[in-house]
């Protein structure tokens, strides 16, 4: 393939291509639950990180100067901290499909060729929308959920899979890593040059490993019988590592129906296509080449071979690769509601329900979705403090709605241009449609009932704002057929064409002031559950006063009472005796050096003596405390490290949504949870240690001038300032409130034993103390 | 009947002393017998060493009594350097060996601060307290004695006010020190001498400026 015009067009029209991808047979997926850990934990997950990192120095050449063996002593702490803080943050999958499959995938690429190199290598799925695959000094190969919708067959997956395979195998994390330090430090060939220099040489050096790994990866590739073309279809997907997986023609009739129809303004009909990122960029200050130099050097290798060299696409399963494709796709849409990227979780599902019409996760996952965008939508303006006013204000002017990119784009726009009511009732509309499908779903139902009250409490809509018939449609139709202007642009006479026409082009008056989404629930106002439920929703707005819902619609004294009642309300003595601490967390911070640094030795030892001083504090006081985190994992089972995965999910969505007590979060699962663990309460705690250079110039002058406080100037001077920061929330899991919150900051104070000691203690005495004593 | 009392005496303060790890303190430890040391630059003295540094030393007893409170019981002592030029006529004589011995016992609330995250007895700390104070005017042996007539009876009783901010550790579970400053005046004079305003300016000059250091064992 030395033709310049075929290299030409692989590397321009390929891309083309990527979003025309068709499965063999569809895979079912009608009673998906979300992918969970399986089977036993692997030994990996067992061993503590201390220990993995001192079986790890046994490898440093102990012939190399002090500076580097102690960098690599540094490297090795660090990385296997990061990677187990990884394995145990709830975003790992073990033993799932996901994981078997692509463990079998590893198997056909390199049992054959490298049997040893295989047994030293762990293949994990992170559970992340981004497009990524990684790779650790200690043979552990992250793929992300992301990678896996993308991806157009199995050779694409061992081509990225050979890819991290060659970095592990040519060190290039810990070379990286050690080059990282030489340049830092201006060693060796970093000596006598300006830091620009050193910082380009540095990447240069990162950028030759990304084409070793390409060049090799694809001999690793060639030498399996995987189809080597799919390494040049797998730059596609980096090209397009940004645009959603599907390009789905994103019409707004999915959300509407005969009487509940959006205006045409929400929705822009021009939208700018999707262009991969693969121009032959300037990547000097970039880690990675440019995907057009990769894609090239992959050409090259292409050059040296025969005209006929090809490879199956599929040695482990094709059924299993595009079931696991569409699975991927399904967690995708989870993972974009847990981030808070609603408006991708909608247009992903919208997507998948082409392809799935009527399933009942994609159903759950939808609604979900919306509520979460809704309750977003609905609190735009609703900040407590200058920093949310910014962020709202920020958020809401941010995207460019007038020039969407893809199908994905017009979507974000129509959510972000259609108002708050106007969304609020086409979720809501969703959801009951849903709950009447299915009632026996309690989260679906829990949603609903949230979209109610946001609609009636958020919103401030009386039922009575509703139409019940459709006459005032049909007569705002007529009035718009009437005019003969407005006559010529209904294409198909219909009375929803004609309403449509009304809204579009009437103004509110001719309208007879009626908005669009007064005709919303026409159909659902029959329904006498429909009615009964707005009419609590609406009871409850009342008894709150919807009038003043807005933290700055309230007066000052006003905004201080409410916030004293909740500092009082979420502190002081709560009678619980029984009690689960999840993850405690235990950090030290080290910025003596210049640049914050997680002291990770510090950090270890630290959780261990934390753990400890819990256990011993609720054992004096007669508590019952279960801990829940990494540390204690069973070793047959995966329960409970599956249980501390949905904690901690439940409770990053806790806290992205504040006081709003029902979560757009399977909240059954932690009902369930509770009910094993046989308490509602689940203690959520860091306690953070920070330590840094101090100001010394004052302190000198000072010990200059006051001599009697010597002793004191002469302490701080030679050591480091110390803040030591306690945080712990407490939730009731089973009706979604904080309990007890409690921040407190030791600034300037020595984190001692003796203080993180009494600081667990003192917790501990307050939250088993009946909550009558507090007076 | 003796032997009895003291042991039933003996077997309640050990109850009372026992750590209850309900009521608080530092896992339950909520008594503190200590020692403390203070000094009191006085810089426009004229004396030496000791009349610059006045030095304080006693003992305390400390009682935990809320989460961020703590009630101790002081008794200081303190000799101090004259200072006193007196002047007779055409001659200034100068006691160096003349002493002004005092003591003082008084209560002190100690409040850890919310804000720092203080919990007694660990923190900085807020004090507030009123002593009762005695200080004698002690002649030297190398007083020729011709001025001790009108000084052999000095002496002062006062209550003093103080407040002091400072910071309470703990080490090994039950050694606690604490270091800080201390300002103190005098509220109330109860009884003195004729020449008491000699003693008044001088024991002023140890009260209103102490640095002070103390450590004590957790009961």
């Amino acid at each position: 393939m030395n033709n310049p015009r075929l290299i030409w067009m692989l590397l321009v029209l390929l891309p083309v291509f990527v979003l025309a991808q068709t499965p063999a047979a569809k895979p079912n997926l009608d009673n998906y639950k979300p992918a969970r850990a399986n089977g036993p934990l692997p030994q990996e997950f067992l061993i503590s990180t201390a220990e993995k990192a001192a079986k790890d120095n046994e490898k440093i050449d102990q012939a190399q100067d002090q500076k580097m063996r102690d960098a690599q002593v540094e490297f090795y702490l660090q990385t296997n901290y990061s990677v187990d803080q990884m394995r145990f943050s709830g975003e790992v999958l073990v033993n799932d499909t996901f994981s078997i499959y692509i463990n079998r995938v590893a198997d056909s690429l390199l049992l054959r060729q490298d049997p040893e190199l295989r047994k030293k290598l762990k293949f994990y799925i992170l559970r992340s929308p981004t497009v990524n695959a990684f790779t650790t000094d200690q043979g552990a190969i992250f793929v992300t959920i992301g990678l896996l919708t993308r991806l157009k067959n199995e050779s694409e997956l061992a081509f990225v899979i050979a890819h991290e395979v060659i970095h592990y195998k040519r060190n290039h994390v810990l070379t990286g890593y050690v080059e990282g330090v030489k340049a830092r430090e201006g060693i060796g060939q970093y000596d006598q040059t300006t830091f620009e220099n050193r910082f380009l040489k540095r990447h240069r050096y990162s950028r030759a490993y990304e084409s070793q790994a390409d060049e090799e990866g694809f001999e690793l590739l060639l030498n399996s019988n995987y189809d080597p073309h799919a390494s040049m279809a797998a730059f596609d997907i980096l090209a397009l590592a940004d645009a959603p997986f599907s390009d789905t023609l994103f019409k707004k009739s999915f959300f509407e129906s005969d009487y509940f129809i959006f205006p045409s303004k929400f929705y822009v009909d021009t939208i700018k296509k999707i262009k991969p990122a693969d121009e032959d960029e300037d990547d000097d200050l970039a880690t990675h080449p440019s995907v057009y130099k990769r894609r090239k050097v992959i050409v090259r290798k292409f050059g040296k071979l025969s005209a006929d060299t090809t490879g199956s696409k599929y040695l482990v399963s094709e059924t299993m690769f595009w079931r696991i494709k569409e699975m991927a796709r399904f967690e995708e849409i989870a993972e974009h509601t847990a981030v808070g990227e609603f408006n991708e979780a909608i247009y992903s599902n919208y997507a998948e329900q082409e392809v799935y019409p009527d399933n009942h996760y994609l159903t759950r996952e939808l609604i979900r979705a919306m509520y979460g965008s809704v309750i977003k939508k609905n609190r735009l303006y609703d900040y407590t403090d200058l920093s949310s006013l910014f962020e709202s204000l920020f958020s809401a002017s941010y995207e460019d709605n007038s020039k969407p990119v893809g199908e994905q784009g017009r979507l974000k726009a129509f959510v972000n241009k259609t108002d708050a009511t106007g969304w609020n009732a086409a979720a809501l509309k969703y959801a009951w449609k849903a709950h009447t499908l299915f009632p026996e779903d309690n989260d679906i139902t829990r949603w609903t009932t949230g979209l109610f009250l946001e609609l009636a409490v958020k919103n401030e809509i009386p039922m009575t704002e509703f139409q019940k018939t459709d006459s005032a449609l049909v007569a705002i139709g007529n009035k718009a057929f009437a005019d003969t202007t407005i006559a010529k642009k209904i294409k198909t006479d219909s009375p929803v064409a004609r309403f449509q026409a009304g809204i579009d082009h009437l103004d509110r008056d001719s309208l007879d002031h009626f908005k669009y989404w007064q005709f919303a629930f026409i159909d659902e106002m029959k329904d006498s559950g429909f009615v009964q439920m707005y009419r609590i929703a609406q009871a409850y707005a009342d008894s709150i006063g919807i009038s003043d819902s807005l933290w700055y619609e309230k007066s000052n004294k006003e905004q201080k009472k409410i916030k004293d009642a909740r500092k009082e309300g979420y502190s002081g003595p709560q009678g619980i005796l029984n009690i689960v601490a999840v993850n405690p967390i235990y950090v030290s911070y080290d910025a003596t050096g210049g640049a914050e640094d997680v002291d990770v030795k510090s950090s270890l030892e630290g959780h261990d003596i934390l753990v400890a001083d819990m256990k011993q504090s609720a054992s004096q006081l007669g508590m019952n405390l279960q801990i829940l985190d990494g540390n204690n994992m069973d070793t047959g089972t995966v329960t409970r490290f599956n249980d501390l995965v949905t904690v901690n999910e439940w409770f990053d969505q806790r806290q992205d949504y504040g006081d709003n007590q029902i979560l757009p979060y399977p909240q059954e699962d932690m009902k369930a949870l509770a009910a094993k663990y046989g308490t509602n309460y689940f203690m959520w705690s860091a306690y953070q240690t920070y330590k840094a250079k101090r100001g010394g110039t004052v302190l000198r002058i000072l010990s200059l001038v006051a001599v009697p406080l010597a002793p004191h100037i002469l302490y701080r001077l030679f050591t480091p300032k110390e803040d030591v920061y306690y945080t712990v929330i407490i939730y009731d899991v089973v009706s979604g409130k904080p309990l007890f919150v409690q921040r407190t900051q030791m600034t300037n104070q020595k984190a001692t034993d003796s203080r993180r000691k009494l600081h667990v203690f003192d917790l501990m005495r307050t939250l088993s103390t009946p909550k009558k004593a507090a007076k | 009947m003796k032997k009895t009392l003291i042991l039933a005496a003996l077997i309640f303060t050990a109850g009372f002393l026992k750590a209850a790890p309900g009521k608080g303190g530092y896992m339950g430890h909520r008594f503190i017998i200590g020692v403390e040391g203070a000094y009191a630059p006085f810089y426009t003295s004229v004396s030496d060493f000791f009349t610059k540094y006045n030095f304080q030393y006693g003992g305390n007893i400390g009682v935990i009594t809320g989460r961020r409170t703590q009630l101790n019981l002081n008794y200081n002592m303190w000799s101090l350097g004259n200072n006193q030029v007196y002047n007779k006529g055409i001659e200034s004589v100068y006691h160096k060996s003349d002493r002004i011995k005092g003591m003082e016992f008084g209560a002190t609330l100690r409040t850890f601060k919310k804000k720092r995250g203080g919990i007694a007895p660990i923190g900085k700390f807020y004090d507030i307290g009123l002593t009762y104070t005695h200080n004698e005017y002690i002649i030297g042996k190398g007083n020729p004695g011709y001025n001790t007539l009108m000084l052999t009876d000095d002496f002062l009783n006062q209550i003093i006010f103080h407040v002091a901010a400072g910071t309470q550790m703990v080490f090994w579970d039950h050694i606690v020190a604490n270091t800080g400053i201390r300002l103190a005046a005098p509220v109330l004079s109860l009884d003195s001498s004729r020449e008491s305003k000699f003693l008044m300016q001088r024991t002023f000059e140890k009260d209103i400026f102490q640095v002070f250091f103390g450590v004590g064992v957790l009961l």
